[in-house]
């Protein structure tokens, strides 16, 4: 299990994005997104970026990792 | 829409054109073996003594044999370009789960005990491969699943244990063998059948584990998949 705090929900409801709607952005599944707001999933650096594009957030903002 | 329908009928038309073709090509196998065994003393039927001269009344057994053969790299081809299509593809195959029932013919392994004790063969054991069918059930679950990168990761962890379990079967086996020689496995032919049933069954279980793994390996852990 990744171990990381994720805040994706928080900055996709601020942009009215629907799970869906921002799976077909980033071009993953609904499913993907679930996991990775829940932060079970480690998504790759390209994906990150992708997502942080779509929700108009720096990455670090996202996916925190404890140092 | 509309170019959705097209394009599925025009898929249908194109299944059964090669549907088409390969009942003609057997019709002519079958007319062409009907021929030879009638006019032709059962030439290119019953193996004959070489070295082979040609007659005219070898035309039709060469030509049906012939379109035959290249129906057969037609469909060969075929199957090569899907596979590749399939594979580039950013969905994964449709197919439906109900085609692993086709599982049940690993049973069909059993029958290398009766062909063994009746004529000596042990071909059928293969068979066992069959078992590993049961995983389209699972893959027929996962059917026309966007391709993205968790699930890239996932059948990629899937793959890698389904193949290290059938290595580690296949070692242990071959332990076994070492072990049991000449106590429990007197005879040559019974060495053979085990490491025949042995390798037929881990393949069959690396087919199998890597649909199951994947599929287990998407959908657990999350209990709750509603939308929030």
């Amino acid at each position: 299990m990744p171990d990381f705090e994720c805040r994706l929900k928080k900055y996709r409801q601020l942009k009215e994005l629907t799970q869906e709607e921002l799976a077909a952005q980033v071009g993953v599944r609904r499913e993907t997104i679930m996991r990775l707001e829940k932060a079970q999933y480690n998504p790759s650096l390209k994906l990150a970026i992708d997502i942080s594009r779509a929700v108009d957030t720096p990455i670090e903002e996202i996916f925190i990792f404890p140092h | 829409m509309k170019k959705e329908v097209k394009e599925k009928e025009a898929k249908k038309k194109n299944v059964r054109i090669i549907i088409g073709m390969g009942i003609v090509c057997l019709l002519m196998v079958i007319g062409a073996s009907w021929y030879a065994v009638t006019f032709n003393d059962s030439r290119l039927v019953v193996p004959m003594e070489m070295p082979y001269e040609f007659t005219v009344r070898d035309l039709p057994m060469l030509i049906a044999v012939g379109c035959m053969v290249l129906y057969l790299f037609f469909l060969f081809g075929l199957g090569y370009v899907k596979g590749k299509r399939d594979a580039a593809a950013r969905v994964t195959r449709r197919i439906n789960p109900r085609f692993g029932i086709m599982g049940l013919m690993g049973f069909l392994g059993f029958m290398g005990f009766w062909t063994y004790s009746a004529e000596g063969k042990i071909a059928p054991f293969f068979f066992f491969i069959f078992f590993g069918f049961f995983g389209f059930f699972y893959e027929g679950k996962m059917s026309n699943t966007l391709k993205d990168e968790r699930y890239e990761e996932n059948k990629c962890k899937a793959q890698l244990k389904a193949h290290g379990f059938a290595l580690d079967s296949i070692f242990v086996s071959l332990l076994l063998l070492c072990a049991a020689e000449g106590r429990l496995l007197k005879t040559m032919d019974a060495r053979l059948i085990f490491l025949v049933v042995a390798v037929s069954c881990s393949i069959a279980a690396d087919i199998f584990l890597g649909e199951y793994l994947l599929y287990r390996y998407d959908h657990e852990e999350l209990l709750d998949e509603s939308e929030e």
